[in-house]
């Protein structure tokens, strides 16, 4: 491992979340292009990264959902119920 | 308001089973996590400032459930007692529903097998910020005020999760 090999591990985060400037970008594609080491760090981690967004954004279970429409309502109905009183 | 309280609840549902791992835990996380929302909602005026507060209470319920479970004192409060409505009176509300836990199979439904093992595997503190960063789409800033930690802080430990849950991908 070189110690550009080195800098552009470190920085692969940045570059995945485009926190880096268009020259820095530019270096580290033109490594990956001669390193396949890195050019594989890079594709590992945007997958990994890709992996979780896809995971985060599935749907939450649709009976966890009607438990939680459900308590909701309980709420709402026995708030609305008892204006004003404390004692319920 | 019944969407945000839905939505709410689903945050900490998340929360609760990616981040601390005990699915037991989850119905009372989801259930304080409503009850707060519901005491807190009319202070929202900013969207990214409500997240941030959410979050941290959920943070803090999972973390006080794991204090509980190893025998610590706990400062959790009843959900059965009364509670301040968002006009200022209170009402003794029992929204509690433990008679349906979550199970395994609505997690195994709700993401890839593979993905949680790996995640399991991050230290805590690791599997949070990836949670929070890439799962549930909180900013770095907004992962800061929850955690603590500076946001360069934020970015050197996602780094490292990253690099921890390729390996860990890899190997299962």
């Amino acid at each position: 491992m070189t110690e550009e090999c080195r800098r552009v591990l470190a920085s692969v985060s940045a570059y995945l979340d485009g926190d880096l400037d268009a020259t820095t970008c530019e270096s580290i594609e033109a490594h990956c292009g001669r390193c396949a080491a890195c050019a594989d760090v890079v594709a590992g981690l945007r997958q990994t990264v890709g992996l979780c967004q896809q995971a985060g954004s599935a749907a939450v279970p649709e009976a966890v959902r009607q438990r939680a429409r459900a308590r909701v309502r309980r709420l709402l109905d026995g708030a609305s119920n008892v204006p004003g009183d404390s004692t319920n | 308001m019944e969407q945000l309280l839905v939505r709410a609840q689903e945050a900490a549902y998340r929360f609760s089973l990616l981040v601390c791992g005990h699915p037991e835990d989850a119905e009372d996380v989801m259930q304080d996590a409503l009850l707060k929302t519901y005491q807190y909602v009319n202070r929202i005026d900013q969207p990214d400032a409500f997240r941030t507060w959410l979050y941290t209470t959920v943070r803090n319920a999972c973390l006080m459930k794991r204090r509980r479970r190893a025998g610590e004192p706990s400062r959790f409060e009843s959900l059965e007692h009364g509670i301040d409505r968002p006009d200022g009176t209170t009402a003794a509300i029992n929204v509690a529903d433990r008679a349906r836990p979550v199970d395994e199979q609505l997690i195994a439904d709700g993401m890839d097998k593979r993905l949680r093992d790996a995640l399991a595997r991050l230290p805590p503190e690791y599997r949070m910020i990836v949670v929070m960063r890439e799962m549930e789409g909180l900013s770095t800033r907004e992962v800061a005020a929850v955690t603590g930690y500076s946001e360069v802080n934020v970015k050197t430990r996602l780094h490292r999760a990253r690099l921890m849950l390729r390996r860990h991908l890899e190997r299962l």
